[in-house]
């Protein structure tokens, strides 16, 4: 297990290498930040010094090492647009309504789509299987910032049961969080029926019945704990698109979490905290993909032993 | 141990099961009887298809869902007809009342939790077992059917043993609520020789110690003449013939079960599958009214075409073997 662990740990690191190159180059590609940082009639010896100041003029090698370095302690520099606060510090202060949000949204997928997809499976080709096939198909094809409009028109402007934008309660909460569900539901609902109707089909599930193993038994001990592990597995996708519907949806109802601030900064061609968002959504990405193989590993022995 | 005479422990009467494809009907098993005595045991024959599964778990009643399902006709067990009662009371029919082996040790046992806990959940969902001495039940259990080391196997999850100890583990698992019939279905087409041959002495021990019927389902004649008293050949669905081991090897009396001896070079010693006969079994939605094996039969005429064989008795002359075939007496 502890094995099968760190193997998966050094996957994780150097995937987050790469990404680190990868945000590196995206932000020498894009543009040049001195523009960005100095006002149009700056004069060339500002551009100079700025220039020097920032390490902009050392060998890219160097100026990557550096960045690493710093990287790894937490410092991106300073924002540009939130004058006197780090990178670091504008991302952090907005992590927790992000995580808070994503977290609801992730609640709802599962809490909704678990159950769905293993009753779906368990009465396959009856009216119950075909309503959750509706759903799901709905919940495809609706893209989340249209969902997300027509819930606020619905249910903030026209009925006025919940605010429309805003960071608050759980009342503010409800809205963007559901948007954000919808298409992982429709998603995960698929996944887990076909995952069960595979299972169900197993000759062990057979065993259990022919035992004398209660159905409902059958289908959460001994059929769901197999099946699980493909839900499992989408939980690392989930999270990602989470993440990044945060995006999205976070500008939509003016949610002020991490999504809403990448918007907000590459507007605002803050690229140190652009930086910093991409970076941290990628540590969670790893984060969430390396729970996922705790789980793996909890759940199947032949992976826990192998 | 020897047959007691009646009653049958397990009385199957004009079973037909089918499957269901929307408007489509396909009959599996196609007006099927037979009995067991208590410390029987009665040997189901056929080829792959012929509808010994189905069979089985007709009187499991745990047919592929939603698509299988009893047509009509009676299964009674100790003197109670199984067919009609509550998925509620056919739960506590199964594994206390009715053991059962699968094929494949390899996909029979649920990857995910160690022998022990599988073992343990049988245990506990037959009766009388106090929870304190659930292990000690299991792991004595694990040595009654000859697994080594049983307390380090109570831990050991199904990835990390042989078929052949999977397999006997099965057999543990189907004993766990002492059934009064264990239906073993092709329970050693997937082990090797020698671990086929240990793993048949052990269900005559088993049998020999506690008197359980065995319903033993193989394609396998060598296995049928070891092991079993008595046999029914199935074809297309349909018993053509039934009797004690040493009347249907003796005087067979149907064309196919004939042909099946025939493709079994020394039925006395170890074993040879059935493949020798020309011709595949019949699809069975394309059964007609005539008898079913006419298509392959040497023997076949308008009259085998046209009208389905009548039961009569087999050319032993025992009183308990039947055949099914127009030509029973015509050949030689
Ligand atoms: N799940 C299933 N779906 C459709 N047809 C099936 C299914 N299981 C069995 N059958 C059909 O039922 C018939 C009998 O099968 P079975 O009882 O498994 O035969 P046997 O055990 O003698 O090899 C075969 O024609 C087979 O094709
Ligand atoms: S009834 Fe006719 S076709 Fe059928 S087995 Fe007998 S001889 Fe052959
Ligand atoms: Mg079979």
């Amino acid at each position: 297990m502890l094995k099968f662990l760190a193997h998966r740990l050094i996957h994780a690191l150097i995937s987050l290498l790469v990404i680190t190159v990868i945000v590196f180059s995206l932000s020498h590609l894009s543009g040049n930040p001195i523009d960005a940082m100095l006002p149009d009639d700056a004069t060339p010896q500002q551009i100079e010094d700025l220039t020097r100041h920032l390490g902009l003029d050392r060998p890219i090698l160097v100026q990557y090492l550096t960045f690493l370095q710093n990287a790894a302690v937490g410092d991106f520099g300073d924002s540009l647009k939130w004058k006197g606060q780090t990178a670091a510090q504008v991302v952090l202060e907005r992590m927790p309504a992000t995580l808070q949000l994503g977290g609801l949204a992730l609640l709802i997928s599962v809490v909704v789509a678990i159950p769905l997809g293993v009753l779906a499976a368990v009465y396959k080709n009856t009216i119950f299987d075909a309503t959750a096939t509706v759903i799901a198909l709905l919940g495809q094809s609706l893209p989340a910032f249209w969902l997300g409009i027509v819930l606020m028109w619905i249910f903030a402007v026209t009925l006025g049961w919940l605010p429309t934008s805003g960071h608050g309660g759980l009342s503010h909460m409800i809205l963007p969080a559901i948007s954000m569900a919808w298409f992982q539901i429709s998603a995960l609902t698929r996944l887990t029926r076909s995952a069960m109707l595979e299972v169900l089909d197993a000759e062990y599930i057979k065993l259990a019945r022919v035992k004398g193993v209660r159905e409902q038994q059958v289908i959460w001990k001994h059929a769901f704990r197999n099946a699980a592990i493909v839900p499992i597995t989408y939980f690392g996708v989930l999270a990602g698109s989470l993440l990044t519907g945060s995006v999205v949806i976070e500008t939509v109802f003016n949610w002020p979490g991490t999504g809403w601030l990448a918007i907000t900064a590459i507007q605002g061609r803050d690229f140190p905290v652009v930086q910093t968002v991409v970076l941290f959504f990628a540590v969670l990405f790893l984060l969430a993909n390396f729970v996922v193989d705790v789980l793996y590993a909890l759940i199947d022995p032949r992976i826990r032993n192998a | 141990m020897t047959p007691t005479p009646d009653p049958p422990v397990l009385n199957v009467v004009n079973l037909r099961t089918e499957l269901v494809f929307g408007a489509h009907r396909v009959e599996v098993v196609r007006d099927v009887s037979f009995s067991v005595m208590r410390g029987e045991t009665l040997g189901i024959v056929g080829e792959s298809g012929s509808g010994k599964s189905m069979t089985a778990l007709s009187i499991m009643q745990v047919l592929p869902r939603p698509i299988g399902r009893i047509h009509s006709g009676e299964i009674w067990l100790d003197g109670r007809n199984l067919v009609g009662l509550s998925e509620d009371q056919m739960t506590t029919v199964r594994g206390r009342e009715i053991g059962m082996i699968l094929q494949d040790p390899h996909t029979s046992l649920n990857p995910v939790y160690t022998v022990g806990n599988q073992l343990v959940e049988a245990l506990r969902l037959n009766r009388t077992a106090e929870s304190r001495t659930l292990k000690k039940r299991a792991i004595a259990l694990l040595k009654r059917v000859n697994v080594a080391d049983a307390e380090r196997r109570f831990h050991a999850y199904p990835h990390q043993m042989s078929g052949g100890m999977k397999q006997r583990v099965v057999g543990a698992i189907s004993l766990a609520g002492a059934p009064k019939v264990i239906i073993a279905d092709e329970p050693t087409t997937a082990l090797d020789v020698t671990i086929q041959l240990q793993y048949l002495q052990l269900l005559e021990d088993i049998q020999r110690d506690t008197g359980t019927a065995i319903v033993f389902i193989t394609h396998d004649l060598g296995i049928v003449a070891r092991l079993c008293h008595r046999l029914v050949v199935m074809y297309a669905g349909r018993i053509v013939e039934e009797g004690t081991v040493a009347d249907v090897f003796d005087a067979p009396s149907h064309p196919y079960t004939t042909a099946l001896l025939n493709s079994v070079p020394h039925v006395d010693r170890k074993v040879d599958r059935l493949y020798a006969i020309a011709g595949q079994p019949p699809t069975l939605n394309e059964i007609g009214e005539g008898c079913s094996f006419a298509p392959r039969c040497p023997h076949a005429d308008d009259l085998c075409r046209t009208t389905r064989p009548p039961r009569d008795p087999g050319k032993s002359g025992s009183t308990d073997h039947f055949a099914s075939c127009w030509k029973l007496r015509d050949i030689a």
